[in-house]
């Protein structure tokens, strides 16, 4: 970023000089800006910070109840992890909490706030959440365009730090934790058809990474069907005969996050296989209540109730029957 | 302003942006020369519980188990845990946790290792879905489904002579069991490997259904399902980027190819009287991957994904039961999986930010393709067909630009394109855009109000007409492959006030199918939710929460011509409301619970202008929990549980549906879920170790 010494050289077919000239003012914004650049990179080299004189036998001379002391329970607590907030060499309270002399020896109001995390926490979300990526960038990898940092979202907001056992890393807690805020799917995990997540068989993050990843709704896998088969591997395929949708994306006919109809299906058989297909072999028929069982109408059982068209078409995810064609074996 | 004006401007401020954050931001130097520690109740000794009690469940059945408890029948339970953890010289550590150990919802967790160096764990977990427990078949249940010697085919279920005396009963139900062992250990400074190995067994039966073209009969199908899964990568981290590259290779195996069932009826002839249904295939599954990160000056940062994936199917076909050569006798099939992806974010100013990401996504199946004779449902020689293979091409962009006005107000904007392009599908390309807006306002006391609302639509193009299958109205409005408009709209709000926190999401969606008059034509959706908790004192809390949802779209379908003949409106309503509350007074501690959930499913269905209704589809959840704690001592805990949860259900699948009340399905006579339950449970906890006093 040198410009003068450095400069390539005219090209060949060089205007005049003075429209050279107006190139060079055109620079004169980013030759000022370069050099605030390096004023500032000289101050940093040159600051002195204000931590506190005895580290966190300051704090911990005050903060001396186990809400603070459960710390000392957690990872971040660990004398012998070197880094960890506590190992050799490290800032230890002031590692996250940032530079306390000022707060530690000020009185009454004006003593100065160090970095606060949480919900109710004054500090910004954005210094917040620095203070936790200086040392965990590589578990969140994808945190800065993931939607919860575009949301304003703090690291503390999620995490209770000072816990011997942080509840959203607990399958059994964590549901509540994300639910908090995300409230309607909290809601779908009591609908009559949900995955074990409020009985602590499966968390949020079974499937979706918080801290973002490279796959829509910060999903763990790259894609919908990849990360359902992680589990449902049975329907992975690839399959002899496949079901276009399924291989594309299972939430075309699941709700993963809970239903009302059974099988996390998001619409009844047969009027969800009606929304995408029509005459096909046998004619696309009005299957009303009159083809109910005992309505005195045409009984339209088999392909109206029990599995209704999954009573003949029961490969629905793909079959390897050579004659499975029509996915009925 | 040119181009090249513009690019030189764009440095300027990002270079004066770099300079005004860095010298705003000092990184400080700490004089560390008197930080001994001396207070700090470093973590030391070992520490356990162990519990032991008793749950008697009355009532419990099928349904109940259905809600992964364990707890399917009627009876005793042992209520047995333990855990506890160990913490040595040097950070040596080991802990462990057993849970729920006298139920089949079992798991366990072994912990080892040095804090910072290296981890082991192990792992066990149990996941038990029962069904249903008073499902019959006059089948004698295996690979291959036989019925008695003297049974007596017939047109109709009514018609089998023999299927009363025959009906014996079966349970339908999975138990699921994870076991698995990872470890990581730091290697170097900035380098630290890890690997895992995880099987999953899932064991049980379930129903599916085998046709004959007009006739059909469930079976109560075995499953023996392992797939196992290896996994090893290793991760680079230092100050401002991280990089981590891993492979995983996951088998799924199955002990059954097909299931072959004897025919109750009279439609199969010739040498046999059996079908044959085939059963998941035996897959492989490889993948590695490669993700990076890396922070940037002025509070950005960019991060990348790499992964290739490919999925394997080797395993032999089912033999052909007609006669005539099949094509092949293994299916050759390979689909190769790629995703790349990068995200950018930068907030270079304390009052803007901008985030975006870009993904491609491929789904190309290699497998191998051939014409196949199709006998349908084992009986109706049918033409050959050519196996279709999907693939597809995804790419996504996404992006978002939010500005914060001043300290409570902040706006933003954003947006994204979702383009899939398909390979042997019906619709060759299908095209998402959205955008939206979104205000966040705080104007104190704990209040946070954000406010989101836009508009997508969704364009296919390049119907292929060759690929429709036989019949379908090429213009038949399919969910994921037309022409779609939506609009929609969601208010979030939150209060964390000192004792009262309130939490609040609505939202409201509506689409439109607007091309077709055929297939779906709307959709729309409404819902509320939000929770009230009120926390007067550490010892004492409350909540209160609620939602509600409706879900509505309509449908349109025909006969035989291409105009629509019928239609159906299907609205499912759900609403849940909730309050529980703690407290904890000297020794005592009492917890109570009280959730009511209920759906509602309305369908009608008919000719326009002349809709039917169906029977409305219900369920109901009422579930009332309530408990005392005494703390006798530190060390040890006397508890007493009592739930009571009543589950009420009415479907018109299943109602009615007994093995030969239909004409044309043999049925298992599937019920819909029904219980009420009453869960009584005491237990005892004994702590011991430092924390319970007794190192």
């Amino acid at each position: 970023m040198r410009y003068g010494s450095n400069a390539r050289p005219y090209p060949m077919n060089a205007r005049s000089p003075c429209i050279q000239g107006s190139r060079y003012r055109a620079l004169a914004p980013i030759l000022v800006a370069f050099a605030l650049w390096v004023y500032a990179s000289a101050a940093v080299s040159a600051s002195v910070g204000t931590y506190t004189e005895k580290g966190a036998d300051t704090c911990l001379d005050c903060h001396e109840d186990s809400a603070v002391t459960g710390i000392f329970r957690t990872a971040h607590g660990r004398p012998t992890d070197a880094h960890a907030p506590f190992g050799h060499g490290q800032l230890q309270c002031e590692a996250c909490h940032g530079p306390g002399d000022a707060h530690a020896n000020g009185t009454g109001k004006s003593r100065p706030s160090v970095i606060r995390f949480g919900k109710k926490s004054q500090t910004s979300k954005e210094v917040q959440n620095e203070q936790c990526l200086t040392c965990h960038a590589k578990n969140a990898a994808h945190w800065g365009a993931n939607a919860h940092a575009g949301n304003q979202v703090a690291c503390g907001d999620c995490h209770t730090l000072h816990q011997p056992k942080d509840p959203v890393r607990d399958f059994r807690t964590q549901t509540l934790v994300c639910t908090s805020c995300h409230q309607a799917r909290g809601a779908d995990a009591l609908k009559p058809s949900h995955h074990p997540l409020l009985e602590g068989k499966m968390g949020c993050s079974s499937c979706h990474a918080p801290h973002g990843s490279t796959a829509p709704s910060a999903l763990k896998a790259n894609t919908v069907t990849e990360l359902c088969t992680t589990c449902h591997a049975e329907n992975r395929g690839p399959f002899l005969w496949e079901h276009e949708p399924v291989a594309e994306d299972c939430s075309n006919c699941h709700d993963a996050h809970g239903a009302t109809q059974p099988s996390l299906l998001k619409s009844r058989p047969p009027f969800l296989c009606q929304q995408c297909h029509d005459v096909q072999g046998h004619p696309s028929v009005s299957y009303g209540p009159d083809g109910l069982s005992g309505s005195g109408g045409v009984q339209r059982g088999v392909f109206l109730q029990a599995g209704s068209c999954l009573n003949c078409h029961s490969k629905v995810h793909g079959s390897n029957h050579p004659s499975g064609s029509k996915l009925m074996r | 302003m040119s181009p090249r004006h513009l690019v030189r401007l764009i440095i300027a401020t990002v270079l004066a942006a770099s300079a005004a954050a860095l010298a705003a931001d000092p990184p400080l130097v700490a004089d560390m020369a008197n930080w001994k520690c001396e207070l700090c109740p470093f973590d030391k000794g070992y520490d356990g519980a162990v519990t032991v009690g008793v749950d008697y469940a009355s009532g419990a059945n099928a349904s109940y188990g259905r809600y992964y408890n364990g707890m399917d029948h009627q009876g005793g339970y042992a209520d047995l845990s333990a855990a506890g953890d160990y913490v040595g010289a040097e950070g040596r550590h080991i802990d462990y946790a057993l849970e729920d150990v006298g139920l089949s919802t079992r798991r366990g967790l072994i912990r080892a290792g040095t804090y910072g160096l290296y981890d082991i764990t192990l792992r066990y977990d149990g996941i038990p879905v029962s069904r249903q427990d008073a499902t019959v078949t006059p089948f004698y249940t295996g690979a291959i489904q036989t019925l008695s010697a003297g049974w007596v085919p017939a047109g109709t279920p009514a018609g089998m002579a023999a299927l009363q005396s025959n009906l014996h009963g079966v349970q339908i139900g999975t138990e699921r069991r994870t076991y698995s062992i990872d470890g990581r250990i730091r290697a170097l400074d900035r380098l630290s490997f890890f690997a895992r190995f995880e099987r999953q067994e899932k064991t049980g039966s379930q129903i599916l259904g085998a046709g004959f073209l007009t006739q059909a009969v469930q079976l109560a199908a075995p499953l023996s399902y392992t797939t196992d899964t290896v996994e090893a990568g290793v991760d680079w981290s230092a100050d401002r980027r991280s990089l981590r590259l891993s492979m995983s290779d996951s088998k799924f195996r199955s002990v059954d190819s097909l299931l072959a069932f004897q025919d109750p009826y009279l439609t199969l002839s010739g040498n046999t009287q059996f079908g044959a249904v085939s059963r998941p295939p035996e897959t492989d599954a490889r993948q590695w991957s490669l993700t990076g990160t890396t922070l940037l000056p002025l509070h950005s940062s960019a991060s990348m994904a790499i992964s290739q994936s490919e999925l394997k199917d080797d395993s032999a076909l089912l033999p052909s039961i007609y006669g005539g050569t099949p094509p092949a006798l293994a299916f050759d099939g390979n689909v190769m999986l790629t995703h790349l992806a990068a995200t950018f974010s930068s907030h270079p100013l304390a009052n803007w930010s901008a985030r975006g990401r870009a993904s491609y996504d491929q789904r190309r199946d290699d497998s191998s393709t051939a014409a196949w004779q199709q006998y349908l449902t084992d009986q109706v020689p049918s033409a050959m067909v050519e196996n279709s293979h999907y693939g597809f091409e995804r790419t996504v962009v996404d992006g978002s630009l939010d500005w914060r006005v001043f300290r409570q107000l902040s706006l933003g904007i954003a947006g994204d394109r979702r383009e899939v392009k398909r390979t042997d599908s019906v619709v060759a390309k299908t095209a998402d855009g959205r955008t939206y807006g979104r205000a966040r306002w705080l104007p104190g006391y704990g209040l946070e109000l954000t406010v989101k609302g836009g508009a997508a639509h969704r364009e296919a193009s390049g119907i292929d007409l060759s690929r429709v299958l036989l019949g379908q109205d090429p213009l038949l409005s399919i969910y994921n492959l037309s022409n779609r408009d939506r609009d929609f709209g969601e208010v979030d709000a939150t209060l964390a006030g000192k004792t009262l926190a309130f939490s609040a999401q609505m939202s409201a969606a509506n689409d439109r199918y607007g091309r077709s008059m055929l297939g779906l034509l709307s959709g729309r959706e409404r819902r509320a939710a939000g929770t009230l908790t009120w926390t007067p004192s550490e010892t004492l809390s409350g909540y209160l929460d609620g939602g509600y949802q409706t879900r509505t779209s309509t449908q349109a379908g025909r006969y035989d011509t291409h105009a629509p003949t019928w239609a159906a409106d299907l609205r499912d309503r759900y609403t849940h409301w909730g309050l529980g509350g703690r407290w904890i007074v000297r020794q005592w501690d009492y917890a109570l619970d009280y959730t009511h959930a209920q759906a509602n499913g309305d369908t009608a269905v008919g000719p326009f202008g002349g809709l039917a209704a169906f029977p409305a589809e219900t369920t109901q959840f009422d579930s009332y929990r309530f408990s005392i704690g005494f703390a006798k001592s530190e060390a040890l805990t006397l508890k007493l549980r009592w739930a009571y949860q009543n589950y009420s259900a009415a479907d018109w699948a299943y109602d009615g549906v007994a093995p030969a009340s239909l004409t044309n399905l043999l049925a298992l006579g599937a019920v819909a879920p029904q219980h009420k339950v009453n869960v009584f449970a005491a237990s005892f906890t004994y702590r011991y170790g430092k924390r319970a006093g007794g190192e």
